[in-house]
């Protein structure tokens, strides 16, 4: 439990520090960082396990380098507006749920869940305020780590844990594939120029 | 047994086509014969099997897979042997990637299909969905665009459906669908939201649509003919799979997506009806069939999950069959403007015909397949009460643009001749393309004159995925 919430807390500063830092390698330090510590604390004592989900942690954020590397792209800029309204929206989610749900959320812990919402809703702020395909590709990774978070506070399965760790880092590959692709059609990963398709 | 096998041959096959590299000629035909070999297995376990040799052997069961989808697993291989063969005269180069990503995604559809494990599910999902993203990038140029739409807004939704695969486990404690106890309205209502959302994403629901005309409109036609035919039913039979095991149902969400589903109807058909170009016209049209078996979901009865599961089956051969003729309209022509053809009837009798074919039965016009099974969606929707009936009423009316884009379509491709517009060059069309058109043609109208057969399989198959 104790556990499971200290790693909730790192991850959501560690979300926060994203958007705030307007730096893509400290961006991506923390994440590589992040993830090794939530490795070592959500295996606790075995050091085989955590050592796996370190090299599945690292992995990712070395793809997304190497295509900012190849890419060459600007660094990445947040702004202050949409900070301003992501710690907004954050806030204003988390007390609704709370005092609608009164403790009875769906694993049944209300101070992890705060966690959760909160993650979500920076997931989704960064998913809908941003164009670039590496910062949507971070947005879609803070989605994917409350599902690891879901298993370390309530699931804890040795299969849905390898099965989301290994998707999290094949879907990092593709869609950092396919930002390359784009660089080399469009000069560009930024998906707002990539307007000849009008769905 | 032979189950495993039939799904094993497309990937082993996979492999071989994948050594074979560039010499492209010979990983096309060993991929038609390794497909042909699993949908002839495939027919052999389920219409001449014993009991003793039918359904899954216990590796595949602690795989978590179950009989319970094979039915539409059986169809997703057999339009998946249709598209390889299809994609013999059709893709020239195919290059390294075609086949063995292709291979992957069908038999990737058809294990989730089958899938009773929210885990394994996931893993076949997404193997289907990054395979597919990969394939979509085929044609290079705009497709890349493609997918890039394709990748970004899918993998939202599969953190969605992770999220809510993991709620699942969570709240009921385990892994298999088949052992769901009960648990609080709260977390059915979150689970069926995020679950929503996720394979909503995946089947085109609007708003979650727009890659939808961009994906299936750049996209090698036998890929778009797979994906909006068939990943697409898929999907749609693995969430009813999935909502109508969590308990209790809520009446509320079945109502959201109902709403849903009318809006996804409308948009699709609006949308299809405005469009010049043949395959986007499809895409939309896609969008729209997709939208009334999201409202036979929503009505969730047994009657209307019948007549849902039925569209799937239909949607599966009625989609397949349009999109093969316009593949093989651009195969023949080069063209895929539709104000650039016209009179094609003459020169193009078969694919005229089997286009005609499953146009009417994508309107549900009698005695075609799709007519029963819209059918008994509405019918179901007027028995349900509540709003549900006006809701029915909306979405008939709404389908008619979709009918008219039809017939517009037929004629402007097939019957105008404009004096204006040079003729179209016709070339001659292989015999794996016309092979395919024909046999899904006959399908749809031996499922809407005998339906008999195959609704007894259905209902109680709707009656398995209620517990009933």
């Amino acid at each position: 439990m104790e556990t499971a919430l200290a790693f909730g807390i790192v991850w959501v500063i560690c979300a926060i520090l994203i958007v705030i830092l307007n730096d893509k390698w400290s961006t991506l330090a923390l994440l590589a960082l992040n993830l090794t510590i939530a490795a070592f604390l959500l295996t606790e004592n075995d050091l085989t396990g955590a050592l796996i989900k370190a090299v599945f942690g690292i992995v990712s954020p070395i793809i997304i380098l190497l295509v900012v590397a190849r890419t060459k792209q600007p660094r990445p800029r947040f702004g202050t507006a949409p900070l301003i309204s992501m710690a907004l929206l954050t806030l204003v989610i988390s007390y609704l749920v709370a005092f609608s749900t009164q403790s009875q959320f769906p694993t049944g812990r209300t101070t992890e869940s705060y966690a959760l919402i909160a993650l979500f809703g920076i997931a989704v702020l960064i998913l809908v305020s941003q164009r670039s395909i590496l910062k949507l590709l971070l947005g879609i990774l803070v989605l994917e780590n409350i599902g690891t978070l879901l298993i370390a506070w309530g699931a804890n399965t040795a299969l849905l844990s390898v099965v989301a760790e290994v998707f999290v880092v094949l879907i990092t590959l593709t869609i950092a594939l396919i930002a390359l692709m784009d660089f080399a059609e469009y000069g560009s990963i930024d998906s707002s120029k990539l307007t000849n398709l009008r769905g | 047994m032979y189950i495993l096998y039939t799904l094993a041959i497309p990937l082993i096959t996979s492999a071989i086509c994948a050594i074979f590299g560039r010499k492209t000629k010979i990983a096309a035909y060993v991929a038609v014969v390794g497909m042909t070999l699993s949908a002839a297995l495939f027919t052999a376990n389920l219409f001449v099997a014993t009991s003793a040799t039918a359904g899954l052997d216990s590796f595949a069961t602690a795989a978590g897979l179950s009989t319970v989808g094979l039915m539409i697993a059986y169809v997703v291989i057999v339009i998946g042997t249709l598209v390889t063969w299809f994609s013999l005269p059709y893709i020239g180069n195919a290059g390294r990637i075609y086949y063995p990503l292709l291979l992957i995604i069908i038999s990737s559809t058809a294990a989730a299909v089958l899938s009773t494990n929210v885990a394994t599910l996931y893993v076949f999902l997404e193997i289907g969905t990054l395979s597919t993203a990969i394939l979509v990038t085929y044609r290079k140029g705009r497709a890349f665009e493609a997918a890039t739409k394709f990748v970004v807004l899918n993998s939202i939704g599969s953190s969605f459906t992770l999220i809510a695969l993991i709620l699942m486990f969570v709240n009921y404690g385990t892994l298999n669908i088949g052992s769901f106890g009960s648990t609080s309205s709260s977390a059915v209502l979150l689970i069926s939201l995020f679950l929503f959302i996720g394979l909503g994403t995946k089947i085109g629901v609007v708003p979650m649509h727009s890659w939808v005309p961009d994906t299936y409109g750049e996209a090698p036609t036998p890929v778009s003919t797979f994906l909006a035919g068939t990943v697409k039913a898929a999907t749609a039979f693995i969430l009813i799979r999935f909502l109508f095991a969590l308990h209790p149902t809520l009446d509320i969400v079945l109502l959201f997506i109902a709403v849903t589903a009318v809006l996804t109807v409308g948009v699709g058909a609006f949308m299809a009806y405005t469009q010049k170009d043949l395959k986007r016209f499809l895409a939309y049209s896609s969008i729209e069939q997709a939208g009334i078996i999201l409202f036979a979901i929503g009505i969730g009865s047994s009657a209307a999950l019948t007549g849902g599961i039925f569209q799937i089956i239909n949607n599966m051969v009625m989609k397949s069959l349009v999109f093969l003729c316009v593949g093989a309209i651009i195969a023949a022509t080069k063209q895929r403007n539709i104000d650039g053809l016209g009179g094609l009837v003459t020169k193009m009798p078969i694919v005229a015909g089997g286009f005609l074919i499953g146009a009417l039965a994508l309107s549900g016009i009698p005695p075609l397949s799709g007519f029963i099974s819209e059918y008994l969606i509405l019918q179901a929707g007027f028995a349900k009460g509540g709003v549900y009936p006006a809701l029915s009423v909306a979405l008939l009316v709404l389908t008619f643009p979709m009918f008219a884009g039809y017939i517009k379509v037929f004629q402007r491709v097939f019957l105008t001749v404009d004096q204006k517009i040079a003729a179209p060059r016709v070339s001659n069309l292989s015999i794996y393309i016309i092979i395919p058109i024909i046999i899904l043609s006959v399908l749809c109208v031996l499922m809407g004159v005998f339906p008999t057969a195959i609704m007894d399989q259905i209902n109680k198959l709707s009656l398995a995925i209620l517990g009933g």
